[in-house]
């Protein structure tokens, strides 16, 4: 490890991949903000949650594998996902505890691996001070980040007591994975409980740490023509929130 | 019906493995009857046991009085009967204490024996008062009924302030004692009157067991 | 409402369309939320109790052939029978057979989730036995023929409206002609026609929270009081407990006790727990002739051999589905089954088998706070997953599902095959989006557009976009 600029690499999970790029793109400029010399290993993909989610946990050792490989050899790996981050700290280790090969790079791994606010507030000691304070804005936990990781203070730390906070933060928003899809009605209810919690805050806009949960509950909030805006925290942070929030229009 | 019990036992050993370690280990806890945590505020002793004992028990919507020697008892379970407007029959347990109390100095004309159906209120005596929670330790013995604990919709139980005890832990201590080892049959600890939140979540009192629960702490039990 | 866990889906679909059901839960998730927050908060030492009370059960766990023999023993050393009955059949007839041996005609019952588990009623009513349930809540879902939503709150869903008919419907032929409507009048009158029954019942069956080892007691707790005139007045008591309520020591159960009724109902006691050790004894005013146990095993040795045996912890205090949002949206009685929430989809499948009850374990966002709750420290969605990689394994789950991700899968393991097709399909998605920023139908996708948006892709994917900010460098 270089004394002064640890070699990062970003994982930067299936969602953000695919479907809101800016979130990487924010989570580089914060990690080189925050002094790391930051690399995006091109082969990969998913941490194989929705396989462990699902049962299928041969299809998700595999991809467990496939990932450990991949970033093993990094000072850190940081993920803009409380619950990929959970995956590869938590359960790559229980996954893989009986494979004599394998069980100890994935205890190492899950050592240096960490969500991305947690990490630029405890390991790199981050300061957010010169960054733009967000303004009327709710910190969206998810529950992988907050029981899983303890991330909680981090979050608001960086966003600087600015955050608006509703009585049930520690309440699931009802995303779950492939849970959202296959019981669409009660997660739409939980969606729907959560909406209401966070809309009585006064918040206009939503920061969060995992994007399943944020596209989740900003299409619920769409469809119900919700005045909210859901923006992942690392865009918030970066301060680049001049693109279109997750399932609004382009101007 | 034995043949269940060897099928279930032998799934368990199956299962658990070599027995005459297991059943060395279960023996020791069995003999040691140690303690386990007790929380700070289930270590009070004298004054600031008490206090707490009478604090609890009325935040759980008993009333509690107390009277400096037992002779006062009878008067003041007079006042209390009046203060609720509680008629009818008063009975008391068979115990000899209660029994020796100056009943005739009210108009209350306790009956003993049986508890029926229509007595209005019940007179026991607690084994010991705990601290820790506001709650009561009854044992049930030939003078004393548990039935009487319930049956009648107000209960008015007599304390020896001496008998407030911290923890729930001291409490099985003492009935060690007073039972010689030898476990009653019933042991109701009560910390307050029947209630129910079964309708809409909503708290009513006198479920089934009594509307009232009067604790009367006796300074002095002369 | 179907009583099949397999329905779990179109249960929870009817049981948020039912506004009763969901100002009954809305009221529930505060209130025991708030109770038992603030019960915590006045007891420091309540994270070391529960470490202490899960560790006591896991020794017990380890010895509960011995401890289960001494408590045998202590039982009959103080006039009392024990029963040892390997499932529901089993311990029905014990029950039944005991019930004739008195030619009893009614029976009271104190509230027991082992009851509903064996489905007593129905088979003592066959039996020409009537039984009558004596705590509130389910004294009203007796009445009303439903089965409990809440393991400590039966009732939870009924609303006093409902109470009040279906107390009009069955109390009219009992002398009381008139609807009330006040709670109070509603208890009043359940309590004045239980009182006689209480009374006039020739056996009382009870459950137990715990069994101690130590002195052969069985343990009740309760608000009402009911548990304890259902034992004291009849000739028998029966208490009808399963094998892993044992606890060593009163002492230990002094431990359960702190946490139990905290975390239940965020009181610090219940209002009567109670100690019941054999029958009445010589010269005892009153308690009755014959005490009888019945253990009842239903699995649950068989569970001890398992990786799921942590489950065995479980002392149903409920507060792991006081704390579920899936639990709080769906209802207990969507369910399908005995136990409901996260401790009812882990028990479920072990007691109606997992292709009947595979979609419980699913049913769950693995948001964790069951196990943050609960006090045995039981790792409930470690347990749910491995009964959804069994039920996965087994082929119990939909064939659509199993499809779907092996193909996720499979692709995620290819990266050239993944990024290539993200740089196909995402241009794709983006200009069917057309500047709309979200989808409000995709094909393929109607579990999530039914009731959402689905947002649309910003454009190129993030990995896609970084390989060709660095080509030219390089």
């Amino acid at each position: 490890m270089s004394a002064e600029k640890p070699d990062t690499a970003l994982f930067i999970t299936c969602l953000a991949d695919l479907f809101r790029p800016a979130v990487g793109f924010a989570t580089v400029k914060l990690l080189e903000r925050a002094g790391c010399a930051v690399d995006v290993p091109m082969g990969q993909t998913c941490c194989g949650q929705p396989a462990y989610n699902s049962g299928d946990s041969t299809s998700a050792r595999a991809l467990a594998l496939q990932t450990i490989r991949l970033l093993m050899d990094y000072d850190y790996v940081v993920a803009p996902s409380g619950s990929c981050a959970a995956m590869i700290r938590l359960h790559y280790p229980a996954l893989l505890a009986g494979d004599p090969e394998w069980a100890e790079r994935a205890r190492a791994l899950a050592g240096r691996t960490w969500e991305l606010t947690q990490f630029l507030h405890q390991v790199m000691k981050y300061d957010a001070s010169t960054d733009e304070m967000p303004e009327k804005t709710a910190y969206l936990d998810s529950c992988s980040g907050l029981r899983e990781l303890g991330v909680s203070d981090a979050p608001r730390a960086l966003l600087r007591g600015s955050v608006l906070e509703s009585g049930d933060s520690d309440a699931c928003c009802g995303f779950g994975g492939t849970f959202c899809v296959k019981y669409t009605a009660v997660s739409t209810a939980i969606a729907d409980k959560k909406l209401d919690s966070l809309a009585a805050t006064g918040a206009t806009r939503v920061a969060g740490g995992d994007l399943g949960c944020l596209m989740h509950l900003a299409g619920r909030a769409a469809r119900r023509g919700l005045d909210l805006e859901f923006r992942h925290v690392a865009e918030v942070l970066a301060g680049e929130t001049q693109s279109p929030a997750i399932a609004a229009r382009d101007n | 019906m034995n043949d269940e019990r060897m099928a279930i036992l032998a799934r368990l050993q199956s299962t658990l493995g070599p027995r005459a370690a297991r059943e060395r280990a279960a023996e020791a806890r069995l003999k040691a009857l140690r303690p386990n945590l007790v929380p700070a505020r289930g270590q009070l002793r004298g004054e600031a046991a008490r206090a707490q004992f009478i604090r609890l028990l009325r935040e759980n919507l008993a009333s509690v009085s107390e009277v400096a020697k037992a002779e006062d008892a009878p008067p003041r379970i007079a006042d209390y009967l009046a203060s609720i407007s509680a008629q009818g029959p008063l009975r008391l347990a068979g115990n000899p204490w209660l029994a020796a109390l100056p009943w005739g100095r009210t108009d209350l004309q306790p009956v003993t024996g049986q508890v029926r159906e229509s007595d209005a209120v019940g007179v026991s005596v607690a084994l010991c008062g705990i601290a820790e929670t506001g709650t009561l330790m009854l044992a049930s013995g030939p003078d004393a009924p548990s039935g009487l604990n319930f049956l009648p919709p107000v209960h008015i139980v007599l304390l020896r302030a001496e008998d407030i005890t911290g923890s729930l832990e001291d409490g099985w201590t003492r009935l060690r004692l007073s039972t010689n080892g030898r476990t009653p049959r019933t042991v109701n600890l009560i910390s307050g009157p029947s209630r129910t939140a079964d309708i809409a979540q909503t708290m009513y009192m006198g479920a089934h067991g009594p509307k009232h629960l009067h604790v009367m702490v006796v300074a002095d039990d002369g | 409402m179907q009583r099949n866990p397999a329905a779990f889906n179109a249960n929870a679909a009817e049981a948020l369309r039912n506004a009763d059901m969901q100002s009954a839960l809305r009221a529930a998730e505060q209130g025991f939320g708030a109770k038992r927050r603030k019960s915590i908060e006045r007891l420091p030492e309540f994270d070391a109790l529960c470490d202490q009370a899960a560790a006591i059960k896991d020794h017990v766990l380890d010895h509960l052939d011995v401890y289960l023999e001494r408590f045998e023993a202590q039982v009959f050393a103080t006039g009392g029978m024990v029963h040892w009955c390997e499932d529901a059949q089993s311990a029905r007839a014990k029950i039944l057979a005991l019930c004739q041996s008195v030619n009893a005609r009614t029976v009271t019952k104190g509230k027991s989730m082992v009851s509903e588990e064996i489905g007593l009623n129905p088979f003592l009513e066959a039996n020409n036995i009537r039984p009558i349930e004596t705590d509130l809540g389910e004294y009203i879902i007796q009445l009303a023929d439903e089965p409990p939503s809440h393991i400590i709150g039966p009732a939870l869903h009924k609303t006093k409206d409902q109470v009040s008919d279906l107390f009009h419907d069955h109390h009219r032929k009992l002398g009381f002609p008139h609807r009330v409507e006040e709670g109070e009048a509603l208890v009043g009158e359940a309590r004045a026609i239980l009182r006689e029954k209480y009374l006039s019942a020739d056996v009382g069956v009870t459950g137990a929270n715990f069994l101690i080892a130590e002195t052969g007691s069985t343990v009740i707790v309760t608000n009402e009081g009911n548990g304890d005139m259902t034992q004291i007045f009849p000739r028998m008591h029966i208490v009808l407990a399963s094998i892993e309520k044992i606890v060593p020591t009163l002492e230990d159960a002094a431990t359960f006790l702190r946490v139990l009724a905290r975390s239940a109902t965020g009181q610090e006691m219940s209002v009567y727990t109670t100690f019941s050790t054999g029958p009445k004894r010589k010269g005892d005013a009153d308690g009755p002739d014959q005490f009888h146990v019945v253990l009842l095993d239903n699995g649950r040795s068989r569970m001890l051999a398992t990786s799921q045996r942590e489950m065995l912890r479980c002392i149903r205090c409920g507060a792991c589905m006081n704390h579920c949002p899936v639990y709080m949206a769906a209802g207990g009685h969507a369910y399908g089954a005995t136990y409901m929430g996260p401790m009812g989809s882990v028990l479920t499948p072990h007691f109606d088998g997992l292709a009947r009850a595979q979609a419980l374990p699913f049913a769950s966002t693995f948001c964790g706070r069951c196990e943050s709750v609960c006090p045995m420290r039981i790792p409930l969605p470690r347990l749910m997953r491995e009964l959804r990689n069994t039920a996965h394994d087994a082929r119990l789950t939909p064939a659509r599902e199993r499809l779907w991700l092996r193909l996720w899968s499979w692709i995620a393991q290819r990266p050239p095959l993944y990024h290539r097709l993200a740089r196909m399909g995402l241009p794709l998605l983006g200009r069917l989006a057309r500047g709309r920023g979200r989808f409000a139908w995709l094909p393929l996708a109607s579990g999530w557009t039914r009731t959402r948006d689905f947002p649309a892709p910003q454009g190129k994917s993030f990995i896609t976009q970084w390989a060709a900010r660095r080509t030219p460098e390089k």
